[in-house]
């Protein structure tokens, strides 16, 4: 069974959002404060803690202020997949229909009305299935559990303090279940602790102590004092007893040693261990608020790897018998690191967002319902790229990696004004846009991701084509297939999606008397022995010099070799920033001030 | 609006603001919901005392006012110090458990059947809770009414060679010694509310320390008990609302007396009457009036239009087997449906309801009470997947009855569930799990069923402490359901009359097979024949179109009826 859907009404920044959550993993991605930690927040108040300490509940603060008074918060979630050896638990709150095997879905929510003037405490009342009142809080609430990894937190002291002791007592008791194991390990216990009390040294320390002490209790009853290890059970053990962690040929450090990286790494290694060992509830959704903090990406990936492992296989446990709990495991990830959603499939992915400061909204991957090659192709694409595609930002669409290196170069050109501050803004806004290459991806796929209508919103970010014409015919001519092709795709055209005409490939685009100067010196800093090249474009009249110079990106007729595209921009680039003049072509400055548009805040657009 | 919603509407408000003590006599239609939620709202938010108490007949009634009150914002009303429930729950905590000695914990039945409660006499059993225990008015002490007994268990103990007063005295030997086990049904309870309350004055006081009002919606169903209880409560001071609908009064059979709540709602001193009906056309309220005590004017429609539909009678055969419409030869309410059709309603909007549930459509029909059947009847309930919430969990407590009595042979199994997991080391919730799984893997009733229900028995997992001994336990009989609904889609609504109560559709279909039914719809008088009364509840539940399907002899007389009091007719 899983989460499979949420609402959320009037909790901060989601006035009324429904996000739909993967069996396994879901990765929360979106801008900061797009509610992100909000959706963490109403899974957290909806189950219960599997460590059994509610921290603070609802309060008048946490309900919604934008757009208008709200009445209440509510907070709404659906069971998905309940087999019939667990559905009895939730039978006042099943939702009609049957799926595969008699499989069932439940709902619970709850609502809370903040407290009228005067007053200090709300009230919290709680429904299931088709909005029943239920008295009290309903099973769902404690069957279904949670735990929550914050983002920021200390793993060191979570480990070394009583949170870590009572996983380590988890842990112990799990492994301790045949009759008589617990007592004997209990025995060899008090014998280690007995050698311990009998060292000279810890003697030694009791006689220091019984010095002062007789003298204090000389006049009442005299008294002595000595360490010595208190009788053992397993709740002192596990006090007692500190995770560590060591690499091959070292030895064990304490988690506060490692670093905080591999504190974090054994922290979740042992949260993991403790679930897998103590299966108490049907389902345990782990929540972890950006867990590449601290941690290499290397080291996330690799987690999110593994907690989806974990997940899947506590599914794949074949739990027959309705007496005990199913012990299934569900991940929910809010990050803002790209490198994380690679790890998994970007069906897993759910976007966040609040476009022009709207409430927030859900757009989740899967409801794009994308055939199963085409996810395949997009999935190997994310893997390799990295690319933060879902993660809110422009999006720039070119034909190759030289192209986007060119506009990089050109930017801070373009972005000029007489106020530096708001400049730097924007090269940095310019700068935040994700770049696609057409050469690398079929951008046909990527548009038709970002730009298909999904329910309540899309994908489609601001985006800039640089697509490719032929002179003297810019506009009717279709750009050849090899570059972008976004023709059938819906949406180009509008404000949030604007084609910029430049040559195919773009290098005619630049050539124009006032640049002539510059290009030539960067061909001399690029490819010293093809200068002479350059003289086939001083043959030219001024009107086919552009053409000249693009023929220079490829072998010449007498078997010159091509400029290399990349190492001609960055030698271009590096004359730009040592100060040379250069007039920046009409579409790529619009490209350019676009991507780095100023106005509202851009966001996911809503069809 | 209208002038008539305008005088409905100021009517409402009268009894929203009158002060307490209040009778509201209410139509139907009324608006009672939102005037009791109004008149509870119009109090200050967050107090710590002085709250009401908004007591029902059903919990489903109970649960619409809390539902309000949640959706107009306002949770807090439905919390402590206000009470938002049922009478008998009411009862119960109020005035009952206060006095619970510790020693003897009571338990809470809604029926005798709960703890499989049986009497026995000349190897004849009859369920307890087929003897209808009545509160003799003025003291602590019960009647059994013989009239109330099902008549197939009359000729059991007709036939059992014991006289009627030896089954009598059987049947409170059995239920003192329940009793004494701490077990009491809501009757029981009442009793002991009434005791209470005239033994212990600071009861009272107690109450209105915390309750500035009690109001009681359905006053109506009140049994005479209930309207001992609220008299008392009345001289003790504690402020009083009743809305009632005397005309609804259908209750007769389980002690409510009409003659009681006149003289409660004489001893309140102030009456409201709310006669605006914002539910049901024109038409349905000429006819409904045809059905009521009295030659007053029909109910004010609100909403009526002069293109409401007329009544439709549909002139039907009923046999044993169910019923059919004469023109046709097809089933009544198929050529009901057709009818709402035409107006645009859709089936799940149609109740086809009647007295009794015999004279239901047969798939509304639960046949049979042996285990097998019930065990089958669980298993359907559960694998439909539509069933509401006290369907599923009936059928898991049959399904947890069957395992208790395989897994745990030696435990008393005619104690109720609550009980027999406690002995069982259990918590109910672990055996409901138990059961859910258990139904669901049953395979379809057929021959060789039980074999196959006992082979489940046997090799379902089954908790650390179960002990099955052989074949103890294991399922005997035959399962007799009857035959599936369609599987074209959710049939359309239909119970008996005294379910529905409550309850409003687009159309209502009543089936009227009495033979005298001409005689006692126009000669009757509603004052004193129930079933005029049940029938008035059926045909009020109707907001556009009433069809009444009955024998095609008694058509002509309430026919020329009907019109002679003006109520526009078709023969369908």
């Amino acid at each position: 069974m899983y989460l499979s859907e949420l609402t959320i009404e009037n909790l901060r920044a989601c006035r009324q959002t429904r996000v739909r959550l993967r069996p396994d993993v879901t990765i929360l991605t979106g801008r900061n404060d797009t509610g992100k930690t909000t959706v963490l927040d109403a899974i957290r108040h909806l189950t219960d803690p599997v460590d059994g300490h509610r921290g603070t509940g609802l309060t008048e603060i946490d309900l919604s202020h934008d757009g208008g008074p709200a009445g209440a918060i509510r907070l709404d979630g659906v069971l998905a997949g309940v087999r019939p050896e667990h559905a009895g638990t939730y039978r006042d709150a099943l939702l009609e229909g049957a799926g595969d095997g008699g499989t069932r879905r439940a709902r619970w929510s709850m609502t809370y009305t903040p407290p009228p003037l005067g007053r200090r405490r709300g009230v919290t009342t709680w429904h299931v299935g088709e909005g029943r009142e239920s008295a009290g809080e309903p099973a769902l609430r404690t069957a279904v559990r949670h735990v929550h990894l914050p983002a920021g937190r200390d793993a060191v002291r979570d480990l070394s303090g009583q949170v870590g002791a009572a996983r380590v007592r988890v842990l112990l008791e799990a492994l301790l279940t045949a009759p008589g194991e617990a007592g004997a390990f209990l025995d060899r216990a008090a014998f280690s602790l007995m050698d311990l009390s009998a060292d000279p040294v810890v003697r030694a320390v009791g006689a220091a102590v019984t010095r002062p002490m007789a003298a204090i209790t000389a006049a009442a009853e005299h008294r002595q004092a000595g360490l010595s290890a208190l009788d053992p059970s397993l709740g002192e053990l596990s006090r007692a007893l500190r995770m560590t962690s060591w690499t091959s040929g070292t030895t064990a450090a304490a988690a506060g040693r490692s670093g905080q990286g591999y504190a974090q790494a054994l922290y979740l290694a042992t949260v993991l261990a403790e679930l897998d060992a103590a299966r108490e509830s049907d389902l345990t959704v782990l929540l972890i608020d950006g867990p590449e903090t601290h941690l290499h990406p290397l080291l996330s990936t690799v987690l999110l790897k593994n907690l989806q492992e974990a997940a899947q296989a506590s599914r794949r446990r074949d739990q027959t018998d309705p007496g005990l709990p199913a012990g299934h495991l569900q991940i929910v990830v809010s990050t803002h690191a790209p490198g994380l959603s690679a790890a998994v499939s970007a069906r897993d992915l759910v976007v966040l967002t609040r476009p022009g400061r709207q409430p927030v909204r859900a757009v989740a991957v899967a409801d794009l319902e994308m055939a199963g090659r085409e996810l395949r192709r997009l999935d190997r694409y994310l893997s390799v790229s990295r690319s933060s595609l879902f993660y809110g930002t422009p999006v720039l669409l070119v034909a190759t990696t030289a192209e986007a290196l060119l506009l990089s170069a050109l930017a801070d050109l373009v972005l000029t004004g007489p106020d530096s501050e708001q400049n730097s803004h924007d090269v940095s806004r310019f700068r935040a846009a994700t770049v696609i290459a057409a050469s690398d991806v079929d951008p046909g796929l990527i548009l038709a991701v970002l730009l298909t209508e999904n329910g309540e919103a899309r994908f489609g970010q601001r985006i800039a084509v640089l697509a490719g014409t032929y002179p003297g015919n810019p506009v009717e001519m279709p750009p050849p297939a090899s570059t972008v092709r976004f023709c059938d795709v819906p949406g180009v055209g509008t404000d949030n999606v604007r084609r910029f005409a430049v040559g195919e490939p773009i290098w005619q685009t630049l050539m124009c008397p006032a640049n002539e100067a510059v290009l030539r010196a960067a061909l001399r800093e690029a490819e010293p022995d093809s200068e002479q090249r350059w003289q086939a474009v001083d043959a030219e009249e001024p009107a086919e010099r552009p053409r000249v110079f693009q023929n220079m990106f490829s072998p010449g007729l007498g078997g010159e070799p091509a400029v290399c595209p990349i190492r001609y921009v960055n030698a271009l680039a590096d004359l730009l920033a040592d100060g040379s003049p250069f007039t920046v072509p009409t579409p790529i400055a619009d490209a350019i001030r676009f991507l780095a548009h100023t106005g509202a805040d851009t966001d996911i657009e809503t069809p | 609006m209208n002038a008539a919603a305008d005088q409905a509407a100021a009517a409402q408000q009268q009894a929203i603001t009158a002060a307490a003590p209040l009778f509201v006599r209410a139509c139907p239609g009324a608006g009672k919901t939102h005037v009791i939620v109004s008149r509870h709202l119009r109090g200050p938010a967050a107090v710590l005392r002085d709250g009401r108490a908004l007591l029902s007949y059903t919990r489903a009634a109970a649960q619409q006012i809390r539902d309000r009150c949640h959706r107009l914002g306002r949770p807090d009303a439905t919390g402590y110090p206000h009470y938002v429930g049922t009478l008998d729950g009411f009862l119960w905590n109020h005035l009952v458990i206060p006095h619970r000695s510790p020693e003897r914990p009571l338990q809470l039945l809604d029926s005798w059947d709960r703890v499989n409660a049986t009497v026995t006499l000349n190897h004849r059993t009859v369920p307890l809770s087929a003897f209808s225990f009545i509160c003799r008015p003025g003291t602590y002490a019960d009647v059994i009414r013989r009239d109330l007994m099902p008549t197939a268990y009359l000729r059991l103990i007709q036939s059992s060679g014991r006289n009627w007063d030896d089954w009598v005295r059987q049947a409170y030997t059995v239920r003192r010694d329940l009793c004494s086990r701490g077990y009491v049904t809501g009757h029981e309870a009442r009793q002991l509310a009434l005791q209470h309350l005239d033994r212990d004055p600071g009861l009272a006081d107690t109450l209105r320390s915390r309750f500035a009002e009690l109001v009681v919606d359905e006053g109506q169903d009140c049994s005479s008990t209930d309207v001992e209880i609220l008299d008392r409560l009345h001289e003790h001071g504690v402020p009083l609302v009743v809305v009632a609908d005397p005309d609804q009064l259908i209750y007769g059979w389980r002690d409510a007396d009409p003659a009681r709540l006149a003289a409660l709602e004489n001893k309140l001193g102030t009456t409201i009457v709310l006669d605006g009906n914002w539910r049901s056309t024109g038409p349905v309220c000429r006819l409904a009036n045809t059905l009521r005590t009295g030659r007053r004017p029909p109910d004010i429609a609100v909403h009526t239009t002069t293109a409401d539909p007329p009544v439709i009678l549909l002139p039907a055969v009923f046999t044993r087997t169910g019923n059919r419409h004469l023109p046709s030869g097809r089933p009544v309410t198929d050529i009901f449906l057709q009818h709402a059709h035409q107006h645009g309603i859709s089936p799940q909007q149609c109740l086809t309801t009647a007295h009794r549930r015999a004279h239901l459509p047969a798939a509304h029909r639960p046949n049979g009470a042996n285990t097998a059947t019930r065990l089958a009847h669980a298993r359907r309930v559960l694998h439909s997947a539509t069933a509401g919430h006290d369907l599923l969990d009936s059928a898991c407590r049959t399904g947890a009855r069957t395992l208790l009595r395989y897994w745990y042979p030696h435990l008393d199994h005619t104690s109720s569930l609550e009980d027999q997991s406690i002995a069982a080391g259990l918590d109910l919730d672990t055996i409901a799990r138990h059961a859910y799984a258990f139904l669901h893997a049953l395979p379809e009733p057929g021959p060789n069923w039980p074999k196959a229900v006992n082979q489940r028995l046997k090799d379902s997992p089954r908790p650390a402490g179960a002990a099955p001994q052989r074949t103890t336990g294991y399922l005997r009989g035959t399962a007799t359901l009857p035959p599936r609904t369609d599987d074209t889609g959710r049939p359309c609504p239909a119970d008996n009359i005294h379910q529905v109560k409550g309850a409003e559709y687009q159309a209502v279909l009543l089936l009227v097979p009495d033979d005298d039914a001409g005689i006692r719809w126009i000669n009757g008088d509603p004052a004193t024949d129930e079933l005029l009364r049940t029938w008035y509840v059926a045909v009020t539940r109707a907001q556009r179109l009433l069809g009444i399907g009955i024998g095609a002899d008694q058509l002509p007389a309430i026919t020329e009826h009907l019109r002679d009091r003006q109520v526009p007719v078709l023969i369908g």
